[in-house]
């Protein structure tokens, strides 16, 4: 079964920023949805109620208006003054002035937006406000007569400018009731009440996406930027600024028509206020009860949900910015938690490839700060044990050379000094000079001033002394050939190498063989490395002894008796070339033995020199 | 033959280029009417911004509808805006207006101080100003293009002229109604007719109360005078409402003796008053200034220099001549 290997920080982090995402997907979910369910309920709301406030405000001033029309064309002193015959100029004016600051008393008491006019048909004009009549009669204005032809109160759409008096383009609604004699019946004149309505338009039509209508039952008219236009059965008459402009029917909007079309079809049969809605825009309206009237609040759905689109796009972008934050933030968290782990691994892997200068930072003082401290001093312990293992080992391959170099010089001074012995007894003082001869020879290279290491030529000098020294003692039973090319012969290796194998060759080849031998010393390079062999023509070894005698080298298990000399110089030479030596031992019983050495010539040189600083640190130290 | 074939073919090709020099003389005139008849045609007029300070008397709804009809029929197009009687309303409908970046603003200001501040702003987005019938201190704002009001000072004096010969030599004591505290007009009446009474030294100034330029205030303000101290026989006020309200106080039987009241405006109200015989006199403040208002922009348009102030003086109408007077 294969495991996908995941990193621990992926693990939290997916973790962390799956459920953090979660969260806010949820709540940002619930609070989008909730916005938006709200915004259209409360824009809905919200149109209803300032329809409601505007209809309450547009009731209570109409049916302030129907009062005062009524007060007023009921006051017996002005129905007295009606009564009265013109008389004389100077008299009417004068009852002018009296009722009319009579009024302008009462009406301080009413919204300063009313304005009363009493038109009587004996001539009097009584006002209430500050404003002059625009003339002296009105009996035959059109208006004037329809209220005269109605018994009770009539009520006049939205117009611009007052009827009666000389007004700045504002725009009125008004409202005429026929002052009849209260005893006769006699028409004495009429009461007009103006209420201007700008002030109401503008604080509930200005800067609006709605429009606000105002219907009746013959036609329709819509406030725009507090200004009125008109919708009559068949045109259009646009009251704005005063300037009637007649168009097309067709040119009012689809949606007012619509609406308008709504709003006849109910008539009086529907609520007297509530909300509609259909394809394409929606309407709230409230009707009147003193005039009938209907105040309508109209939106396109498109700008109805405007504000809604606006908030459900600002809710995407809110959660798309949290869910951003939440995943930076998650893999802030998973990286602050797994970065010491990281390093930690890091550090680990460094230390498996044998650098053991690697120090984890901390970054952190938790648990995993601890850990980091730990590891570092762990590292540190290796280090400083290793270090010690190390100088242990050099101190015991030293001793060990040492020990190696010792073992070869008492073994060969006592035979030597016995061959000696045996020739000066026998008076051969020739053959004994030339062995003495030979031996300081043989001591003198062996010594090499205290020095370890020697060039390949001292120690070809030195084996051939050693062999002279053997020619002497063994007569004709030893022969030897040397032979040693010249580019090789500076080379430096641990002096003693070559004499151990001649030995070896000499004692268990040549030496057992009662015909005597011949020791062949050739030193040559070969593929760029350096090839010694000592070989004889001894009586060799079979394969078990040879098997043996390899295997045992290999273990280091050779015992002194059995070619401890191989050995030692088996093992001086690893240690001082390490991985670039090789010796191979070849041997046939009765055609002799071989052995053969090899090393890197560049490796023979380096070393030469490290070894050379190695012993001049050991002799100072 | 050659030397005169010559010349009939240098005689020609002079004709030919003088031809062909008249056409394009032709051409480059008529195009250039086209280009500067073109350019009339897209000449803009210019923008109107008009505020006044309040829009319910009769005699700024009289003001109000003369610069509207002016400025229509001089094709200019204009928005105006009422201050309702507050300074602070006024200043904000001055910024509103400047909004709408006209090239004229016209002020009818409430008061001479408070105004500077937006009015400078006006002035420092290139809009000229011109006050009408009134004008603002002349330390809190003065980079105005001109002014057009009635002679406010020449008012009062006529109104002072009046009481001074309705009384003859007749020690009589005379009551102050005054206009709107800080109005220019009213200030410059009041200054106008306290000057002129001191030339008639029977006439004593008894006291002075405030009217607002508002009938019920005046009549108010008068009856808790008459309460407190007051006797007086004769009452000047700074305008014809002050005077109708003072009057529906003091005239409230007919019959009775007739206290004299001079005011200044000349509104139909007062015409009425007049002719009923309940008033002595009213100096006429004509709120038809659209007229010398056209012609001040149409000058200063066409880049003519204009006049820093254009006094405007009216007549005085009393019973005699009350028939005469228009009575906005």
């Amino acid at each position: 079964m294969n495991i996908r290997k995941e990193g621990v920080q992926r693990k939290i982090f997916v973790v962390f920023a799956a459920f953090a995402a979660a969260m806010v997907l949820v709540f940002g979910g619930v609070t989008a949805g909730y916005l938006l369910v709200n915004e259209v309920r409360e824009t809905k709301e919200s149109l209803m109620t300032d329809l409601t406030a505007i209809s309450d405000q547009f009731e209570r001033q109409t049916r302030t208006v129907y009062q005062i029309g009524k007060t007023v064309s009921e006051n017996r002193e002005i129905q007295k003054a009606l009564k009265r015959p013109s008389g004389s100029m100077e008299e009417r004016y004068w009852n002018d002035i009296f009722f009319s600051s009579e009024l302008l008393y009462i009406s301080k008491y009413f919204d300063e937006n009313i304005s009363v006019y009493v038109l009587g048909e004996n001539g009097s004009l009584f006002k209430s406000g500050y404003l002059s009549f625009c003339q002296e009669n009105y009996s035959g204005e059109e208006w004037y007569q329809t209220i005269r032809r109605e018994k009770d109160v009539t009520w006049f759409d939205i117009h611009m400018g007052s009827r009666v008096a000389v007004s700045p383009e504002n725009q009125y609604i008004s409202m005429g009731i026929p002052m009849n004699d209260l005893e006769t019946n006699r028409f004495l004149g009429v009461v007009l009440v103006e209420l201007k309505v700008d002030d109401i338009f503008a604080e509930y039509g200005k800067d609006r996406k709605e429009k606000l209508y105002m219907m009746h039952a013959d036609h329709e008219m819509v406030i725009e930027d507090s200004r009125v236009k008109f919708y009559g059965a068949e045109k259009l008459v646009d009251m704005n600024g005063g300037i009637q402009v007649y168009e097309d029917k067709k040119d009012c909007p689809a949606y007012m028509q619509e609406t308008a079309g709504q709003i006849r079809y109910w008539q009086r049969d529907f609520p007297s206020q509530s909300s509609f809605g259909t394809m394409g825009y929606y309407a709230s309206y409230a009707r009147m009860k003193t005039t009938e009237w209907i105040l309508v609040y109209v939106i396109r759905k498109r700008e109805l949900y405007e504000g809604v689109i606006l908030t459900a796009v600002l809710s995407l972008l809110a959660m798309m910015g949290m869910l951003a934050a939440t995943l930076r933030f998650s893999f802030f968290v998973s990286d602050s938690l797994t970065k010491p782990i990281r390093l930690l691994r890091e550090s680990a892997a460094e230390i498996a490839l044998g650098n053991l200068e690697v120090q984890v930072p901390r970054v952190s003082n938790d648990e995993i700060g601890e850990l980091s401290d730990q590891f570092n001093r762990m590292v540190g312990s290796l280090k400083e044990l290793l270090k010690r293992v190390y100088e242990e080992q050099e101190k015991q391959r030293a001793y060990e050379l040492m020990l190696l170099q010792a073992q070869i010089n008492p073994h060969f001074l006592y035979n030597t000094l016995g061959s000696l012995q045996w020739l000066i007894r026998m008076n051969q003082l020739a053959a004994a000079e030339k062995m003495t001869t030979a031996l300081t020879h043989f001591f003198k290279t062996g010594l090499n001033n205290g020095k370890d290491i020697i060039r390949l030529r001292e120690e070809l000098e030195n084996v051939e002394s050693y062999l002279t020294i053997q020619q002497l003692r063994y007569k004709s039973k030893l022969t030897f050939f040397v032979y040693m090319e010249k580019d090789v012969e500076e080379l430096e290796v641990p002096k003693l190498i070559l004499q151990p194998l001649v030995e070896n060759a000499l004692y268990h080849g040549i030496k057992p063989k009662e015909e005597g031998g011949f020791i062949d010393i050739h030193i040559c390079k070969e593929e760029g490395r350096v090839h010694i062999s000592v070989a004889d023509d001894g009586c060799g070894m079979d394969r078990l002894s040879l098997e043996s005698l390899r295997e045992g080298i290999s273990k280091g298990e050779v015992s002194r008796g059995d070619s401890y000399g191989l050995k030692n110089v088996d093992e001086r030479l690893r240690l001082f070339f390490k991985g670039s030596y090789d010796m191979k031992i070849e041997s046939s019983p009765g055609l002799g033995t071989s052995v053969n050495i090899y090393f890197n010539v560049s490796k023979a040189g380096s070393k030469t020199a490290d070894r050379r600083q190695n012993v001049q640190n050991s002799d100072c130290g | 033959m050659d030397m005169e074939s010559r010349k009939n073919g240098r005689d020609k090709r002079i004709r030919k280029n003088r031809i062909i020099k008249k056409h394009l003389i032709l051409m480059l005139g008529v195009f250039v009417v086209f280009l500067t008849g073109g350019c009339r045609q897209k000449e803009e007029l210019p923008f109107l911004a008009f505020s006044v300070y309040e829009q319910k008397t009769a005699r700024m709804a009289a003001l109000i509808g003369d610069v509207l009809s002016m400025a229509r029929e001089d094709g200019y197009s204009i928005e105006w805006r009422s201050g309702d009687g507050s300074i602070e309303k006024q200043k904000a409908d001055i910024r509103e207006l400047i909004g709408r970046k006209p090239e004229y603003l016209i002020v009818v200001p409430i008061q001479t101080l408070g105004l500077g501040e937006v009015l400078e702003e006006a002035r420092e987005q290139g809009i000229k100003i011109i006050f009408l019938d009134g004008m603002v201190d002349q330390e809190e704002f003065k980079d105005y293009l001109t002014v057009i009001r009635p002679d406010a000072r020449w008012e009062g004096e006529e109104c002072a002229k009046l009481l001074g010969a309705y009384f003859g030599g007749t020690e009589a004591k005379i009551l102050e109604i005054q206009g709107i505290a800080g109005n220019s007009q009213a200030q410059l009446r009041s200054v106008g007719f306290r000057n002129q009474l001191c030339e008639y030294p029977n006439l004593e100034l008894t006291g002075a109360v405030q009217g607002d330029f508002d009938r019920v205030t005046a009549g108010s303000n008068l009856q808790n005078f008459v309460e407190k101290s007051g006797s007086f026989d004769g009452i000047f006020c700074s305008s014809d409402e002050e005077g109708i309200g003072v009057l529906s106080v003091i005239g409230t039987a007919k019959g009775t003796e007739v206290c004299p009241i001079v005011s200044v405006n000349g509104q139909q109200d007062v015409k009425k008053a007049l002719m009923a015989g309940y008033y002595l006199g009213s100096v006429e403040s004509s709120p038809y200034l659209g007229q010398e208002l056209s012609s001040i922009i149409r000058r200063d348009m066409a880049g003519e220099e204009v006049e820093k102030e254009t006094l405007l003086r009216g007549v005085m109408y009393t019973e005699e001549n009350a028939k005469e007077m228009q009575g906005y």
